[in-house]
């Protein structure tokens, strides 16, 4: 009886919402306000059981303003997610900033994702914003990535763009805790203490990209200061302890995209300077390594190419990432390679979309397929199913269904 | 006195032959000739419009796309730039081109807001269908007058326009359509109605204009119907707004512009 009322009480609360911010809408002139509910079944395939049973509320409040000859525009982005199977509520912004527009450069502050770099599902250069390895299934890419409270710059030099972004306070990435819980020995147990990085102004994060769109090419070119967005495992040996630590990291890298015919080639590539790994045999050498930790440099690089061919979409990608001045001893392999394959294709004057895209790890030689079907019932209804399959090699995450329904209003 | 008639006879023979001439030399003109004149015919420098493109289908359901554009001729390079403004799932997507007179190859970029990305698409596939409607990329885009064999095939009114009929016959083989036939005003040098046959001869579309009127002194098609004959859906095109050389600067055309939106 208890959890009907609650039910009850979140519809209602739900669908009242809606009547006030869909009143908004019409009342507000400059203000763009859209709203989006949606209710999305999530079943899990490997366990023959229920999985996620979510209901998603999306309020997106857009705002141009102009104040003493001060142009710029509000956006606000809250999600209010309540999970029908655990009653559990979720609310956060996905994104929350202003932006200030003057003639020659423009400023945004607040909560925010940014995207870098030309590739698509592989991150190379693509690294402001932290992942969250706890989403799943993946219905929207830009999902797993979290918005970061950040201050950036824009300028314009002869229309190319030159971005410098500022993040005071660094945020890491949210961690699969199966993935975590299997990196911890047995009879070690984990402690947090060092792997809070305390929100002072040297322990800020600094990105810089410029970029460039042309005829014959398109490029990027990047650097960084940051922290490694996911923390290395220390071991104290002493009291058998596994410490997440972060690490400062030096990045510069670029990314460029062409096309030749009907083909986009793209390409992208990054130098990064303090990465940590772990070490097979942790005890190996303990008095040079005696954290069981090594410091040593990656380069990366991405290659890729889209083509269309009778309406159908195909891309492929190719990256290896390696870690230079290698030993043997490392517990990641010193060339680590991975492929995704993506095929699209619409129908019925685009109201039907199909893709399947595949991700293949070939070091752990593991086997993604994401295929999804959309379709738009109205421009205002749209329904989607789609899969995360594991289809080779073993990973923590259970193979789904999902089905969607978003109502856009 | 007899000066003056033989002055006013001379006079009214020159206003015939010259008129007779005018009216010979357009009854001369070959089918290149008239699509040149279409092709060239005034159309600004830069123009900005608001863009409704109306998908019907068979069953009459209609699904509306609302976009900005703008568009400006830099010479050697036609610019181009489009915001989508509704429906909800597809706003803030914006589509930029860049077509060169030249042999050089059109680029195109499109920008995903869920994504916060700007992709750049090849331009070659001007086959597809923009947005799901029954206008093609090239249907859209600026044809060149060399790329086709033009022939006049006939006279023929439509909506009581004097019109010529001109055959246009793509040189390139493997082109979407084996040919397209247009209907030309003959005053005003636009096309009224054009009909698309496709690889195996039959007709697949018609465009045909429903209204047009003269926005600062130029002839401006406002609106337009594509009907998929073999599909029975059709493609309702209305232009709002429409303003020429408002003085459209090259930073309309950038990555800042395409990511911030209009």
């Amino acid at each position: 009886m208890k959890t009907l009322n609650k039910k009850l009480l979140i519809i209602t609360f739900s669908l009242l919402f809606v009547f006030i911010t869909a009143a908004f809408s019409i009342q507000s002139n400059a203000a763009y306000v859209s709203n989006s509910l949606t209710s999305r079944y999530v079943y899990d395939i490997e366990n023959g059981e229920e999985y996620k049973f979510p209901l998603i509320y999306e309020l997106n409040y857009e705002k141009k303003f102009n104040k003493n000859d001060i142009y710029g525009e509000i956006n606000i982005n809250p999600i209010f997610e309540y999970g029908l199977e655990t009653e559990s509520e979720n609310f956060k912004f996905k994104e929350a900033y202003i932006d200030f527009y003057f003639p020659d450069f423009d400023l945004r502050a607040g909560k925010q994702k940014l995207t870098w770099g030309k590739s698509d599902g592989i991150v190379v250069t693509n690294i402001v914003n932290p992942r969250d390895y706890t989403v799943h299934p993946v219905v929207e890419y830009s999902d797993q990535f979290e918005g970061v409270n950040a201050l950036k710059l824009n300028l314009y030099p002869k229309n190319n763009n030159l971005e410098f972004v500022w993040i005071p306070e660094f945020k890491s990435a949210t961690m699969n805790k199966n993935i975590l819980l299997n990196k911890i020995p047995d009879n070690f147990r984990k402690d947090d203490s060092k792997k809070e990085i305390k929100p002072e102004f040297e322990n800020s994060e600094l990105f810089i990209r410029y970029s460039s769109i042309g005829q014959k090419l398109d490029y990027e070119l990047m650097a960084s200061y940051s922290w490694d967005d996911e923390p290395t495992l220390h071991k104290n040996f002493q009291e058998m302890t596994v410490v997440p630590q972060h690490h400062r990291l030096t990045t510069v890298g670029g990314s460029i995209s062409t096309m030749k015919g009907p083909y986009v080639f793209r390409g992208e590539g990054a130098y990064v300077s303090g990465d940590h790994f772990n070490l097979k045999d942790p005890q190996f050498q303990i008095s040079d390594y005696p954290e069981g930790v090594i410091e040593k440099d990656v380069t990366k690089w991405l290659v890729g190419m889209d083509y269309n061919y009778e309406g159908y979409l195909l891309s492929l990608q190719f990256m290896q990432e390696t870690i230079l001045d290698y030993k043997e001893e490392i517990l990641q392999d010193e060339f680590s390679n991975q492929m995704t394959f993506l095929i699209q294709k619409d129908f019925m004057r685009s109201k039907l979309n199909t893709e399947i895209n595949f991700h293949y790890n070939l070091n752990d030689e593991v086997l993604m397929a994401k295929p999804t079907i959309n379709y738009d019932y109205s421009d205002t209804i749209n329904l989607k199913t789609g899969a995360n399959l594991n289809l080779e090699g073993e990973t923590f995450k259970e193979d789904v269904i999902y089905f969607q329904t978003e109502y856009l209003f | 006195m007899r000066k003056n008639i033989l002055l006013i006879s001379f006079m009214t023979l020159i206003i015939m032959l010259t008129g007779f001439t005018v009216d010979t030399l357009a009854e001369d003109l070959n089918g290149r000739e008239i699509m040149e004149k279409v092709y060239n015919r005034e159309t600004g420098e830069d123009r900005e419009a608001e863009m409704n493109m109306i998908l019907v289908n068979k069953f009459d359901d209609e699904r509306e796309r609302v976009l900005k554009q703008f568009n400006r001729d830099f010479g050697e390079v036609e610019k181009k730039i489009m915001f989508f403004t509704a429906p909800q799932d597809i706003r803030g997507t914006s589509f930029m081109n860049w077509s060169y007179e030249d042999e050089r190859g059109d680029s195109q970029w499109i920008y995903l807001p869920a994504l916060r990305k700007i992709k750049r698409i090849s331009a070659e596939n001007k086959s597809d269908y923009f947005m799901g409607s029954d206008f093609t990329y090239d249907d859209l885009g600026e044809r060149k007058l060399e790329e086709d064999n033009h022939k006049l095939i006939g006279n023929e009114k439509i909506n009581g326009e004097e019109c010529y009929i001109v055959e246009n016959i793509p040189k390139e083989e493997d082109y979407m359509y084996s040919k397209t036939i247009t209907w030309v005003s003959k005053d005003k040098w636009i096309g009224l109605k054009k009909e698309f046959y496709d690889n195996d001869g039959k007709l697949l579309k018609t465009l045909t204009v429903k209204d047009y009127k003269k926005i600062d002194g130029i002839v401006t098609i406002i609106h337009s119907e594509m009907y998929n004959k073999q599909k029975d859906h059709k493609t309702i095109l209305k232009l709002d707004e429409v303003e020429y050389n408002t003085g459209i600067s090259e930073d309309k055309f950038t990555e800042r512009q395409m990511k911030m939106g209009i």
